[in-house]
């Protein structure tokens, strides 16, 4: 009689036990005729026995000790790359800023200069006119900041508008910090 | 508090509810990144960094479905992504790609049972080492947490007639392996099967 070996899905079926009984009976007259089919299966057994013998290997003690930790470096990193980000925006917005001074204030009176002394005497001046205008100015704030915010804050509605201000200032914050939080962990 | 409270709480913000989300399933996401990288450094970091990435993505988290199988699919993409940058370095340092495990070089065989135990482990590991990435994550998740194929199917991001056939040519390889392996080797994956 000739001998047939099993289709090689069966193996795989008969390991997962999805053979139907009728498909298992011949599966093994089969097995138990073919040598060849034989050894095939019993290393197919042998090395599923060997694998679900294994047991589990488990991580060194206080693993969510130092998960925490890394969570904790994790977020200071965030903060520290969201400053960098901000800083990173606002020098080159501060330098076209630089720039466009430059070159609409004094480049015109450079231009238009006897000689470079005299010019350098000017922007002095200039400066120092300026930084008193500025003091002034400063002043000038402050005493009515004092004259209005008085009256101001004895007024509700000052109060309420402050608070939502502030509401509105930290949902800010806490939506820029999440966001940048998911950025970086993926 | 029980898993389903847990998550809820840490959606919310509760940190110490998912440290213990982590301690409830840390073993479980070592031993599938032990599994698929086969270094306890690099599974260590690979199963940190799981817990991290679903903290960051808790929110995404269908609440229907099983949490493990979701900390699984994070796992395991993780590694498979990890081996490929590890495979990239290899190949532009003109490294050999994977040394064979001492196990399967090694011609004394281990005459104690103590140390036969040791040994299984380092038969297990040399015979997954032999394994594509994608074939031994499948190995890991059939044998060490008896999922189903559908279960298998959704961790990987597989389809589940991917994940029969990759199972089904991971065991046949390892079968070839163990069969046509050195003598020693037989031996001993016989006698750990007898202890």
């Amino acid at each position: 009689m000739m001998i047939s070996n099993p289709p090689p899905d069966w193996m795989q079926a008969a390991l997962d036990g999805e053979l139907s009984p009728a498909e298992q009976a011949q599966f093994e007259r089969q097995i138990a005729e073919s040598p060849e089919a034989r050894a095939q299966w019993l290393a197919l057994v042998e090395v599923t026995q060997l694998l679900g013998a294994a047991p589990l290997a488990a991580p060194r003690p206080g693993f969510s000790k130092r998960f925490q930790a890394r969570l904790a470096g994790r977020r200071s990193r965030t903060r520290l790359l969201g400053g960098m980000l901000a800083l990173g925006l606002a020098a080159p917005v501060g330098m076209v800023i630089l720039v466009l001074l430059i070159i609409g204030k004094l480049l015109p009176t450079m231009l238009i200069a006897p000689s470079p002394a005299a010019w350098l005497s000017a922007q002095a001046t200039a400066i120092a006119l300026s930084l008193a205008d500025a003091r002034a100015i400063v002043e000038a704030l402050a005493t009515s900041v004092f004259a209005v915010a008085g009256p101001a804050l004895s007024h509700p509605l000052t109060w309420v508008g402050l608070t939502f201000g502030g509401v509105i200032v930290i949902a800010w914050f806490h939506l820029i910090r999440k966001t940048t939080w998911e950025i970086t962990i993926l | 508090m029980n898993e389903f409270e847990l998550i809820a709480y840490a959606r919310a913000g509760d940190e110490a509810a998912f440290t213990r989300l982590v301690e409830l399933h840390q073993t479980a996401i070592y031993n599938l990144c032990y599994r698929i990288l086969g270094n306890p450094a690099e599974a260590e970091d690979a199963a940190q960094e799981t817990f991290l990435r679903a903290y960051a993505q808790l929110n995404r988290f269908d609440a229907t479905r099983s949490f493990k199988t979701w900390l699984f699919s994070i796992a395991n993409h993780y590694c498979i992504d990890h081996l490929r940058k590890r495979r990239l370095t290899w190949l532009s340092l003109d490294q050999p790609a994977l040394a064979p495990h001492p196990a399967l070089r090694e011609q004394k065989p281990g005459p104690e049972e103590a140390s036969m135990r040791r040994e299984q482990k380092a038969v297990v590991e040399a015979l997954l080492a032999k394994l594509a990435p994608e074939d031994r994550s499948v190995v890991a998740l059939r044998y060490w947490y008896d999922l189903s194929y559908e279960e298998i199917a959704e961790a990987t991001g597989a389809t589940v007639s991917a994940v029969k056939s990759r199972l089904h040519r991971a065991r046949a390889l390892l079968a070839n392996i163990l069969a046509a392996g050195p003598e020693p080797l037989k031996q001993l994956g016989r006698s750990v099967l007898a202890l």
